[in-house]
Order: C-alpha cells, then sequence, then structure tokens
C-alpha cells in the first residue's frame, strides 16, 4: 500500500491570486445547496446551544405510566420513549452530545491523521514506514474490535466511545493527508520555497497542507455523521453512552426494540442525524466547489 | 512485477506481527477473566484458579505469546475457550459466511453506487442528480441494525417474499437455497457503503469531466455518452477504486452488526461472542486471518489499480 | 474500460478460489441414514429459536441456560425433576436408600436402558461420569472444563461400584440437597465409551440415553437433534428438534410471527400483548426459580446504615417496574426466596413505595439532603431482564429523595470481574444481579447470597451481608435431614434479611415461550429446562 500513492481526487495548485480565501467565500455563498445546509447545520446547533434556555421538560424525567406515547400526545410534542420521557426534550439535548461527539472524533481523527500523514509523506524513508505500517497495522485490525477493546479497557462512556471512534479514523486521514504531500512536495512552487531556504514547518503548513484541504473537507462532511452511526453502533453492541444520558446513538439503538408498536423512539433521532449528515454534507460539497474552481463548468 | 509483489508481501510481515501483538495485549490487559466467565459468577474461587492454570493463563503475558505464536506458525491455533472447539476450522467455517455476505453487498454498492454517481454526474444539477444524492444520503444515515429490522418485518413478515434469518432452510445447504437469504443482510449491509462509493463517483466524475482533454472531446462533437463512458468513466475509476479498498475493511467490521441482526453465521457474531467470553485463542485467531484477508485484498487492490492505471510504477 | 472487466475477474476469481477453501460444512454430522432417509412429508419437525449459541453438547460442561436448553434432552440423570415441579422422582435409578448419617447413597439402576451408541448403561458408566469431573487424576479428566462439578459433587468423597447395577457415593459430610443435586444437567450420565472415543470433541459428538440423539451442530446455524426410538420410558412422538441461535429480539420475534420458527423464548416484555393477541401462538407462561436485586455494599458508608437501606427500600416504586417495564413478565418479590420453591416465607412484605418515609429515614441516618453514588449495570447478561430500563427508573426514584446515583453499564465479562472482588478491593456502592435457582433448594438461594461465609470471591454473598443468626441459622440447615425443621429456620433466616435490607429486592422472572398453536402437550419446568419426550406437533 505504501509505495504507490494515488490520490483521491486529483486537483492542481490554487492560482496564486489574490485573496483565495475571500474568492471561495464568495464563490461558497453563491451556492444555495450549500446555505441550505449551513442554515440547517447553524439551526441544530442554535438549538443544542440554547437547550438550557429552551422551555423544555427534563429530558430524564421518568414518568413509567406514560411510557411510549405517540408524537401530538398533550404536552409532549413528539412523544414520549420507553421510560415516558419526553422526546422532543431529550432530542434536542442529545443533539448537543451527539453532535459535539461527531466534531470531537473527527476533529481528533483529522488533527492526528493530518499530523502524521504530513510527516510521513513529506519526510518520507523512516518516518514514512514506520507510521504507514503502523497505520497498516491499525487498518488491519476489523474497527468494531478495536473499539470494544478500547472500551473494554478504558469503560464505558462517552468519551471512550468517542476516542474509540475518532482512532478508528485516524489510518484513512492519515492516507488521504500523505497521498497528497507526495504530490505536492515535489511541484514546483515548493521546490522554489526549499530552494531559497524555507523551513520544513514553512513549507509543511503554509505550502502543503492547505493543498490537502480540499479532499480533507469532503472526508470530514461524511465523517461527522459516520462517527454518530458509529458510536451507535457501539451502543447496539451496549457500549455507547451511560444512561440516563440522552445521546441520538443511544437512541436509535435502543429504539429499535419499539420499531413495532413505537416507531416514533428511533424514527424521530434517525431523521435529527439525517439533518446534520444533510447540512454537512451540502456544506462540503459547496466548500469543495468553492476551493476548487475548476469543477463548476 | 513479481518482484513487486515479493516485496509488498514481505512488507505484511511486519504488519501481521504488529497486529498479533497488539491483539495479544488488548485481550490479556483489558479486564475481564475468560475463567470466570466460563465458570459463571457461581464458581468458587479455588475452581476459577485451577481452570486459569490448565488455560496456561497463570504464565506470564509475553510467555503466553511466543507459546501462542510458536503454535500458530506450526499450524496450531488453538481451542476456542468457551465453544471447545479447534480455532483453525471454525475460523475458516465461519469466514466463509461472512466472505460470501461481505462479497455479496460489495457487489451491490459498487454497482448501485457507481450507477448512481455516473447518472448524477452526469445529469448535474438537475432533478435526478438532487434526488439520488438525497437518496444516498438516507441510505447512509441509517443504522444497518435499524435498516436490518425494517426489511425483515416488510419482505419477511408482512410481504413474505424473503427469508427473516439464517443462512439455509432447515437441514439443507448449497448456494441456490442460500440465496434467498442472502439478499436482505447484504441489501442491508450495502446502504452505507453504496452511498460512500456514490457519492465518490460523483465527485470524481465531475472532476474528470471538467478537464481540458473532455472539453476538447465535446468540442470535436463526440456524443456525449461516449464522451461519459469512454473518457470519464475510465479516469474516474481510478480514486473510485481505492475508496472500494477501503471499504472493504468496513465491510467486514459492519459484518458484525448485520451478522447479528440477521442470525447470519458469519464471523462478526464469533467474535463478539468471543470478545465478551474473552475467549482469547479464538479472538486472537479470528483477528489474525481477518487482518491477513484484509492485507491481501489490498494488495489485490493495489495490483488492480497498476494494470489500470499505467502511470503507477513498483517501486 | 476495456481492461476492467478483466480486472473484476481477476478479482472474482481470486475470490471464488477463496470461497472454495472455505466452504461452510457443519461439524461433521453423524448422519444416522435411516433417519434422514424419511425427509419431508410425514416428519414432526420443532425449530427452536433460542437466543444465543450453544457452546458444548457435553452436559457436564454445560454453564448457561441456552445451551442447557438444546441439549439436555440427549441425557437422563439418575433421579429427575418431576413435571412442573421440583420434587424428585426415580430416573435411571430404580430406588435409592440414604444411610441415617447422611453419608452413604446408594442407587439402584434400571436394566437394559442403552446409550445411543449401544452400549450398556451400567455402574461403571456412573462413576465414570462423575470421577471425570472431580477426579483430577482421572485420564479423561482433561477432556473438558466443569463448570458445575464443584456445586454439584464438591461434598462427594468417592464413587464406588457395588455391582453392575449398583452404585454407592460417598460424601465427605452430611448435605441436605445432594440428592437434588443429582438430577442437574452436570450429574447426567454420558457414555463412556464414547468420551474415550472422541475425548475433547465429546462435546460435539454427545452421546446419552436420553428420548433424543445428536444428530449435528453447526454452529452458529443450528443443532439438530433427532428421536430416539428405544428411549426406555418410550419413544418420543416428535422427529426432529432444530434449536437455531436468533441473537436479535426483533428477529427472533418476526421468525415465530411469521411461522418459519416454532418456538421463542426470552420475549421483550413490551411485545407479548402482541402475541397473545395473535391466534396462530400460544403463550406460556410459569413462575421461574430467579431473583432479580440490587446489592448494597453493607460494608460501606453510607450502606453500612441500614436506615439508608430501609430508606432506599421505601423510595422505589417496585410495583411500577414490574407492571410498566416488566409488563407482567416478573412477579413481585416479597422475599430473595421464590415462591416456586420450598421453604419461601409467604408472611414476609416487601417495602411499600413511601418517598416521605424515605426522607424520614434518610434524616434519621444524618443524610436529610442524601447523596451521591455509583451505581454499577450489566449491559446485558442472563436473568438480568432490562438492567439499563430498570436502573433508570431506580435512579429516577431515587433522585426524588435527594440521592443521586450515576449508573455505570458495563460489559458482561467485566462487569463480572468487578462485582467479585474481596472485600479489601472492593469500590463498589450498589449493583445489580440476579440468580436461577439450580436445583430447587432454598440452600441455594439463602446460603449462597447472605451466608458470611460466601463473600466474594469465596461465594455469592455480593452485598457483604453478614448477620450472626442468619450465619448460624443457614448453616445448621445445610446439614440438618429434617424437612420441617429446615423450613423453620429459612423462614426465620428470610424475616431477617427482609428486615435489614442488604437488598433491593424487586421480582421473581417468569419464564415465557411463545410457541406456534400447532405444538401441543409443552410444559414449562421450573428449572428452565425444555422436555420434548412427550411434546407433540399437529
Amino acid at each position: 500500500m505504501a509505495d504507490m500513492n494515488i490520490q483521491v481526487t486529483q486537483h492542481t495548485v490554487p492560482k496564486k491570486k489574490a485573496g483565495p480565501w475571500a474568492q471561495t467565500w464568495r464563490r461558497f455563498s453563491r451556492d444555495k445547496a450549500a446555505l441550505v445546509g449551513a442554515v440547517l447545520l447553524g439551526i441544530v446547533i442554535l438549538l443544542a446551544v440554547l437547550a438550557p434556555f429552551l422551555p423544555l421538560d427534563d429530558p430524564n424525567a421518568v414518568n413509567l405510566a406514560k411510557r411510549l406515547q405517540p408524537p401530538g400526545t398533550d404536552g409532549h410534542l413528539l412523544g414520549t420513549d420507553e421510560l415516558g420521557r419526553d422526546m422532543l426534550s431529550r432530542l434536542i439535548w442529545g443533539g448537543r452530545i451527539s453532535v459535539s461527539i461527531g466534531f470531537f472524533a473527527v476533529g481528533i481523527a483529522v488533527v492526528f491523521g493530518t499530523i502524521l500523514g504530513l510527516i510521513a509523506g513529506y519526510f518520507q524513508k523512516f518516518f514514512d514506514t514506520v507510521i504507514m505500517r503502523f497505520m497498516d497495522i491499525l487498518m488491519a485490525f476489523p474497527y468494531v474490535l478495536l473499539a470494544i477493546s478500547i472500551i473494554a479497557a478504558l469503560g464505558p462512556g462517552l468519551i471512550n466511545t468517542m476516542i474509540a471512534v475518532s482512532v478508528v479514523g485516524i489510518p484513512y486521514y492519515a492516507r488521504i493527508v500523505r497521498g497528497s504531500t507526495l504530490t505536492f512536495r515535489e511541484m514546483e512552487f515548493v521546490m522554489a520555497e526549499r530552494a531559497i531556504g524555507a523551513s520544513h514547518f514553512h513549507i509543511i503548513f503554509w505550502h502543503i497542507l492547505p493543498n490537502c484541504l480540499p479532499p480533507l473537507i469532503v472526508a470530514v462532511s461524511l465523517d461527522v455523521g459516520w462517527m454518530i452511526l458509529a458510536a451507535s453502533g457501539m451502543s447496539f453492541l451496549g457500549l455507547g453512552a451511560q444512561p440516563p444520558l440522552a445521546e441520538w446513538g443511544v437512541m436509535l439503538s435502543e429504539g429499535r426494540k419499539f420499531i413495532r408498536m413505537a416507531p416514533h423512539v428511533s424514527l424521530l433521532p434517525g431523521l435529527a442525524l439525517f439533518c446534520v449528515v444533510l447540512a454537512m454534507n451540502l456544506i462540503g460539497d459547496g466548500l469543495r466547489d468553492a476551493l476548487d474552481p475548476k469543477t463548476k463548468v | 512485477m513479481v518482484s513487486y509483489v515479493g516485496k509488498r508481501l514481505l512488507a505484511l510481515i511486519p504488519v501481521l506481527i504488529g497486529v498479533t501483538i497488539l491483539v495479544f495485549s488488548i485481550m490479556h490487559l483489558s479486564p475481564g477473566d475468560p475463567a470466570q466467565i466460563i465458570l459463571g459468577p457461581k464458581a468458587t474461587a479455588e475452581s476459577v484458579k485451577q481452570l486459569r492454570h490448565e488455560l496456561g493463563l497463570d504464565l506470564p503475558v509475553y510467555q503466553q505469546y511466543f507459546r501462542w505464536i510458536t503454535n500458530v506458525l506450526a499450524g496450531d491455533w488453538g481451542r476456542s475457550i468457551q465453544m471447545k472447539m479447534e480455532v483453525l476450522p471454525l475460523v475458516l467455517d465461519r469466514f466463509g459466511a461472512t466472505f460470501i455476505l461481505t462479497l455479496a453487498s460489495a457487489l451491490i454498492s459498487i454497482v448501485g453506487g457507481v450507477l448512481f454517481g455516473i447518472i448524477a454526474a452526469a445529469k448535474k444539477y438537475s432533478f435526478w442528480d438532487r434526488f439520488l444524492m438525497f437518496l444516498v444520503l438516507v441510505g447512509f444515515c441509517m443504522p444497518v441494525f435499524w435498516f436490518g429490522i425494517l426489511l425483515q418485518i416488510q419482505f419477511g413478515l408482512k410481504l413474505d417474499w424473503l427469508p427473516i434469518s439464517g443462512m439455509h432452510s432447515p437441514g439443507k445447504t448449497g448456494f441456490v437455497d442460500m440465496l434467498p437469504y442472502l439478499i436482505l443482510p447484504a441489501v442491508s449491509l450495502s446502504a452505507g457503503t453504496g452511498a460512500v462509493i456514490a457519492r465518490m463517483t460523483r465527485s470524481s466524475m465531475l472532476e474528470v469531466l471538467g478537464q481540458d482533454y473532455i472539453r476538447t472531446a465535446r468540442a470535436k462533437g463526440m456524443k456525449e455518452q461516449k464522451v461519459i463512458y469512454k473518457h470519464a468513466l475510465k479516469n474516474a475509476f481510478i480514486p473510485i477504486l481505492t475508496v472500494i479498498g477501503m471499504q472493504v475493511g468496513f465491510l467486514l467490521a459492519g459484518a458484525v452488526l448485520v451478522e447479528m441482526v440477521f442470525s447470519w453465521p458469519g464471523i462478526g457474531t464469533l467474535m463478539v461472542k468471543g470478545i465478551q467470553a474473552r475467549d482469547f485463542p479464538l479472538v486472537q485467531g479470528i483477528i489474525l486471518f481477518v487482518a491477513t484477508s484484509y492485507v491481501v485484498i489490498n494488495l489485490l487492490v493495489d495490483l488492480i489499480y497498476a494494470y489500470l492505471d499505467p502511470r503507477i510504477k513498483y517501486k | 474500460m476495456k481492461r476492467i472487466p478483466k480486472a473484476l475477474l481477476a478479482v472474482s476469481l481470486t475470490v471464488a478460489a477463496f470461497m472454495a477453501g472455505c466452504s461452510n460444512e457443519p461439524a461433521e454430522p453423524e448422519k444416522q441414514p435411516a433417519q434422514t432417509e424419511q425427509t419431508s412429508s410425514g416428519e414432526k419437525v420443532i425449530v427452536v429459536g433460542l437466543q444465543a449459541e450453544p457452546t458444548s453438547f457435553d452436559a457436564h460442561q454445560i454453564s448457561d441456560y441456552n445451551t442447557s436448553r438444546a441439549a439436555m434432552e440427549i441425557y437422563d440423570q439418575l433421579v429427575q425433576f418431576k413435571d412442573e415441579s421440583t420434587e424428585l422422582e426415580p430416573d435411571l435409578a430404580e430406588k435409592w436408600d440414604v444411610s441415617d448419617n447422611g453419608l452413604e447413597y446408594t442407587f439402584y439402576l434400571k436394566k437394559d436402558v442403552k446409550f445411543h451408541d449401544g452400549t450398556p448403561l451400567n455402574a461403571e458408566a456412573v462413576k465414570f461420569s462423575i470421577d471425570r469431573q472431580i477426579d483430577p487424576k482421572h485420564p479423561y479428566h482433561e477432556t473438558g472444563t466443569f463448570a458445575y462439578a464443584d456445586f454439584t459433587f464438591g461434598m462427594v468423597d468417592h464413587v464406588e461400584v457395588v455391582d453392575p447395577y449398583t452404585v454407592k457415593i460417598v460424601l465427605k459430610e452430611p448435605f441436605a440437597p445432594f440428592l437434588s443435586n443429582l438430577a442437574m444437567h452436570a450429574a447426567s450420565i454420558v457414555s463412556p465409551e464414547a468420551v474415550k472415543k472422541y475425548g475433547k470433541d465429546f462435546s460435539k459428538h454427545p452421546v446419552g440415553t436420553g428420548p433424543f440423539k445428536f444428530e449435528s451442530w453447526t454452529p452458529g446455524v443450528e443443532a439438530v437433534l433427532v428421536k430416539n426410538p428405544d428411549y426406555f420410558k418410550g419413544a418420543p412422538k416428535v422427529d426432529k428438534l432444530i434449536f437455531k441461535p436468533i441473537t436479535e429480539d426483533q428477529t427472533r420475534l418476526t421468525e415465530l410471527e411469521s411461522g418459519s420458527i416454532d418456538m421463542i423464548v426470552n420475549i421483550p416484555p413490551d411485545d407479548l400483548e402482541r402475541l397473545r393477541a395473535d391466534a396462530n401462538l400460544q403463550v406460556l407462561e410459569q413462575p421461574g426459580m430467579h431473583v432479580w436485586w440490587t446489592a448494597f455494599n453493607t460494608q460501606k458508608k453510607p450502606f453500612n446504615d441500614v436506615k439508608v437501606r430501609q430508606a432506599i427500600n421505601y423510595a422505589i416504586n417496585k410495583e411500577s417496574i414490574v407492571n410498566n417495564i416488566l409488563h407482567g413478565t416478573g412477579e413481585l418479590a416479597n422475599s430473595p426466596v421464590p415462591p416456586t420453591v420450598w421453604g419461601h416465607n409467604a408472611t414476609l412484605k416487601n417495602y411499600e413505595y413511601n418517598p416521605e418515609k424515605a426522607k424520614q429515614l434518610l434524616a434519621e441516618a444524618g443524610y436529610p439532603n442524601g447523596f451521591e453514588v455509583t451505581y454499577w449495570v450489566p449491559e446485558s447478561g442472563s436473568g438480568m431482564q432490562q438492567p439499563a430500563t430498570m436502573a433508570a427508573a431506580i435512579q429516577a426514584d431515587l433522585a426524588a429523595v435527594g440521592i443521586k446515583v450515576n449508573i455505570q453499564t458495563l460489559e458482561w465479562g467485566t462487569y463480572l470481574d468487578k462485582v467479585f472482588q474481596p472485600k479489601e478491593k472492593m469500590d463498589m456502592d450498589m449493583h445489580q444481579m440476579s440468580w436461577v435457582g439450580d436445583n430447587g433448594d432454598p440452600d441455594n438461594f439463602l446460603y449462597a447470597m447472605f451466608s458470611s461465609e460466601q463473600w466474594p470471591t469465596a461465594g455469592f454473598n455480593d452485598s457483604f451481608y453478614k448477620n450472626e443468626t442468619v450465619d448460624k441459622l443457614l448453616k445448621e440447615a445445610r446439614t440438618t435431614l429434617d424437612k420441617q425443621k429446615r423450613t423453620q429456620m429459612y423462614e426465620e433466616a428470610q424475616q431477617i434479611i427482609m428486615e435489614e435490607a442488604p437488598w433491593i429486592v424487586l421480582d421473581h422472572e417468569k419464564q415465557i415461550v411463545a410457541a406456534n398453536q400447532k405444538i401441543k402437550n409443552f410444559k414449562l419446568h421450573p428449572t428452565g429446562v425444555f422436555r420434548f419426550a412427550n411434546v407433540d406437533v399437529e
């Protein structure tokens, strides 16, 4: 795997014009779909941030007499779950947790993956061999086992679930970034920088990293959703967030038990997750197009 | 070419050694004692201690590792602590089932994903593009276990078209008997992967379609269909292949959840059960086997690239 | 484009080669041609959906319900429990004597009973079946790991063959429940010849004397038993039993409702209503030998104060949990001993739901503002019912009286490890646990869980409960042979235990089986084992 490098997307070096970021932003803001995505994500984040100030029921208030009420029931706009807790409140509070899991897990994976990928791709030789071999080991290891083992060792819980799913993501980012790095380090503009004596650090962070971003952004846009789903898979195996914490992944996997008589219990968190994934994708597509003007014909 | 393959095979050795060390330390360092679990909460401390001795668990971990690895190299993969059976035949048998499931859903997701991606790219920003990409996102968002249960209720119970779970009718074997059993699990497993492939196909097609030589071809008056299938797809296929290679790993692993929902007798269910019981020899055997097949599959994918793209050189 | 099909062809070829290498063959089925030829048409088959995969068909190595449900019809024991009760009746032994000192048990075996492999059942086989498990020097001791050997035969000194059909078991000390132990799965009599022939693989080539013979076992797929036409109590009516492991509850239900399997266990309480309304199905239930509780660490603050323990018991609405979460799949408990076991003290009452009284007791104990504790909960586990949901309900009830409960869910393997630590290493506040009776004797509930001799890691007293009167009563009851005296002692012990509340005793889970209407004459047994010898299919 290590000796052949195929870029995931083949894009050329951005032209060195004045204010590339401003240009990107201008292009992005003209993309209607991307704006819809941004608004959607904005709403989700806003709801999550404002959860403590909204007039919601306590998301953990149990009422066994009113279990599994369908949406539209008095006092429970979106019904109740298997312990009679208010679904609307749990969805919004759950959003706080799930969206942060998604972003943090991807964030950790991207940061570590990118750094490792840059080092491996730029310095090559020894670093490349050691880092990429280790990434191969991680990738060859079935991720469910990796996650289960991390959780078995650290104990279940939100933070550990997050660590587990993000460790799984690291090799993927490392590979993507390394691939791009290998291409760009041979490009004229990098050669030129090196010729005038720029430091490695400068070259890596100012010239190579920005060029690695477009494929990263596409990957990230799907991965936030993937991380939430992976966390949900963990709780299907019984290793997710701890009760009574509301979290979409747990709600999805616990809700499957009531799929016949109260489908809303699992459908609603699924829908919420869908909104986030949709928004992230629209934004991701818009950003990619904006960063890489060539694809716009 | 031959020396390249040889080199690549050599490079697998440290990876696999790393995998064995990793799995061994994870299993042995995580809490939980196979002797306690197998004897259950009702066992006395004395009998737990004796069983630990019989299983060789009271030796230092590194000694246990060397004992295990030398046995494995000699072809003896040990005996499952919980199932009392020899590990290697058990793993081979169950891996076959997982492989069939993974292969079927890889086919579904590659064919479906590439097709959706091409259509969406060809009709860029049209209704069909939006609709297909929306559908793809819906597929991506559905947790396999949830989607699987819905499929069972719809196609197994209500419509009664397909069997609900298992791999064969009672007491039967054979490929034809298996086919109807394969459909639902394969479809629910392919949704997520198919979505990723569809998106990647669309985006790399768009990329290629924007390049100069395509414009030239169009300017020369070439038919749009010919442009897409003859020129664009060929060049777009390489990034798509990369994703497919990566997704195979996810399919192998994602199969765990599908296997649990559909009682598919694959290696995933065996692994989860093994981890729960801290069945060291079994889990180690499974991981070693799965990791080996994963690296071999990726090697094959790389060889296919090399075959497809003459720009890639062997070092 | 032209090259791609070739490449794909290459992949598919490799794949095909791969698959040929790992085809899906059952674990060497021991096919009896006579049975397999008369397929389809008139054959009576029952397909049972199990919750998990059986782990071994060697009766001596069984340690869980799933396995015993699939395997126990292969075997018989010296004595057996009567239908629907834990009273004993003869099985392979025609009759037996117990010496006056309670140390020697002599069994007279039925003659002309044959194992499925044709070898005769005799005193040697009985001795072999017991010695194999308890004697580390026995030549066939290495053929398995015997989880229940200690429990079943820990008190046995040795086994003597008196004559070919008479066998004597000598105990180290009198042990009142011993005869009940002999009806358990670990006391099954296996064919010595088969063990010698298959060694460690006896677990997939089991041979017993029971109403059904083992045919094949494909792990993860199914286990098949066929009827034993020469069964010494008469051939069973059903030709074939097929056991399939189906882990996911919803899948198991859908399979039953669609009619492709005939019988399932472990039914989620919420789905029970629907099954009851289904005209094609029958729902059978019976009180089981089970108890579910939450243990306090009685050696640690604040639970070393009996008032705190009582307060928590008052604070929890147990009835609501049983009715709303368990939907009547459990029966509210009034003692740790289930009513199905003799010695159960029916006069006791569980703590009623009274949050006011709880607050008052907490104030008296010096915690007017409550406190904060950690509550360990397994994510699943045999007999644990709905651990997370029940924990959440308890958490909410305790929050109402000012006690902040932090739930920590653990995977079963880790959980057992954490719960069964010696007192010095124990940092537990409270945790959930359940117990399913083995031999229908109250000793199996009370001594095991409340005697201070049974503190972990020696035993199962997971609340580290210690009360001298209780200790004395339970110890004496073990060695007393007079059942009436024992009953009195157990009743007294239960009263003290309920008063001192080392646990929140919640419920006794019922055994519930849903089956297709075509299955006739199936009866549940309190021990949880399935009996198919008299079952018929319409």
